[in-house]
């Protein structure tokens, strides 16, 4: 299955602990669970489908990031900063 | 009139087939549905009692005597506690379905897109429900035009989602901000609600994690969490389980689990739990459910709650437009009736076109009735 993998950085790139990261909208289902973020700001969403993601990061702070990724085989691995 | 006959021929037929899957302990199917307890090398000698009884006690799937009148039509139903917690004991209501929590309800069931929705028709609802089922069939359902305008006419809108301020009256304080942290280490949130003193029900991603190594670390269980405050304490749990058609085949079908809280914490007896039901298709069609749960879109630590009708119901999974994000996993969907409170699924999943739960059928009625014994 794909992954989508990265880091949540802040205003000024700096990597955020503590950052909720979550699908919020998707072609396909997925589970609705969120990962928190490491101390390095790190992430990593596997166990996905081909198919087009909405990602948002929440931090700590009250910040919002999003990106959208599309993954097209189940081999993705794609990796993607998030940043505020 | 035949249509409603025709309905009341395929549900005998899916009663049938369902009661010959329960009784079947040598298939395979029965055997997903096994419940099985968390990895051996992480469990302590009480948790090895416990898997044990367990398996035995998965092979009965005898029928559970109600204490509701009229269960003959609505399935099996095990009642709610509302805790010995005195304040707040329960939460003011408008209706007898909906839950109070700000504002007029009925604000919150635009019935102009209800309406919408119902004209897709029955055909395609009984598709859905009658082709043995999960995700690969509401999708193909998804992809008839007529219902895919319908779906994103109501899943692309506003966040009708309502926070829980008072979180420590009861259903609320039954409902569990779960800080989950997997075998590789990497943390996660999501939901669960309590079932019975020491029982947490969540959906089975939440405890076992395929890609992360199987079954959790630990869960820390945040019961009635009002962002940084902790009302009622919190628990860190490491005794899970799980079935096999999850654990092993993961099916979607089959993705729901239990926490077993230590011994000493006994959260349900101060703040309640849940009821759970076994209902069937027709009570289920068209009823208005809540889901309440902690989404990681919001502040830390925060509860929401919405409500609608159910939308579709398959075999093993139901159907909403109710809006939830990552982090609800293991929120429950309940009915409100009167004053009582029947989880009837564990939401699991969120798609833009419709969100879901794992279907409260009789095996997972059956094993969540264990597990509520295992944590009694």
């Amino acid at each position: 299955m794909a992954s989508i993998s990265g880091r949540v950085l802040d205003v000024d790139g700096y990597p955020v602990a503590e950052a909720t990261v979550l699908i919020t909208e998707s072609s396909e289902p997925h589970v609705d669970i969120a990962q928190v973020t490491d101390p390095d700001g790190r992430f990593s969403l596997r166990d996905l489908a081909p198919g087009d993601y909405r990602i948002e990061a929440h931090l700590p702070g009250g910040e919002r990031a999003e990106i959208h990724v599309g993954l097209t085989y189940e081999s993705d691995e794609v990796s993607h900063d998030l940043r505020a | 009139m035949a249509r409603q006959k025709e309905l009341e021929n395929l549900e005998s037929d899916y009663v049938e087939e369902a009661s010959q899957g329960d009784a079947g302990t040598e298939t395979a199917m029965s055997d997903e549905w096994a419940s099985v307890p968390q990895a051996a090398e992480s469990m302590s000698e009480t948790d090895f009692v416990e898997a044990d009884f367990e398996t035995d006690a998965a092979e009965d799937h005898d029928a559970v005597a109600s204490t509701e009148s009229g269960a003959a039509v609505e399935g099996d139903v095990e009642e709610a506690f509302t805790g010995t917690e005195s304040a707040d004991a329960t939460s003011g209501t408008s209706t007898d379905e909906l839950e109070m929590v700000a504002g007029p309800n009925g604000i919150l069931i635009d019935e102009t897109r209800e309406s919408l929705l119902e004209s897709v028709g029955d055909n395609q609802v009984l598709d859905a429900w009658y082709a043995d089922l999960g995700d690969p069939a509401i999708g193909a359902l998804l992809q008839q035009p007529e219902t895919a305008e319908a779906v994103a006419e109501v899943v692309i809108g506003k966040d009708d989602r309502v926070r829980v301020n008072n979180t420590t009256a009861y259903p609320w304080r039954a409902i569990c901000s779960l800080r989950i942290t997997a075998r590789d280490g990497s943390r996660w949130i999501g939901s669960g609600f309590l079932v019975g003193n020491r029982t947490v029900i969540t959906a089975g991603h939440v405890v076992y994690m395929h890609s992360r190594g199987g079954w959790v670390r630990k869960i820390e269980v945040i019961p009635g969490r009002n962002g940084s405050s902790k009302p009622f304490g919190s628990c860190d749990a490491t005794a899970f389980h799980s079935v096999k058609g999850w654990t092993q085949k993961k099916k979607r079908s089959h993705d729901y689990a239990a926490i077993i809280l230590p011994k000493n914490c006994a959260l349900g007896k101060r703040v309640g739990f849940f009821g759970y039901a076994n209902y069937s298709f027709f009570t289920l069609l068209n009823m208005l459910v809540n889901l309440a749960g902690y989404p990681g879109d919001k502040p830390a630590g925060t509860m929401w709650w919405h409500a609608r009708r159910l939308k579709w119901i398959t075999s093993r999974t139901l159907v909403y437009n109710i809006d939830t994000a990552g982090g609800q996993s293991g929120a429950p969907v309940w009915r409100k009736k009167g004053s009582q409170r029947y989880a009837v699924g564990i939401h699991t999943n969120g798609s833009s076109g419709g969100n879901s739960a794992t279907r409260i059928t009789k095996p997972v009625f059956n094993n969540i009735k264990k597990w509520k014994a295992l944590g009694a």
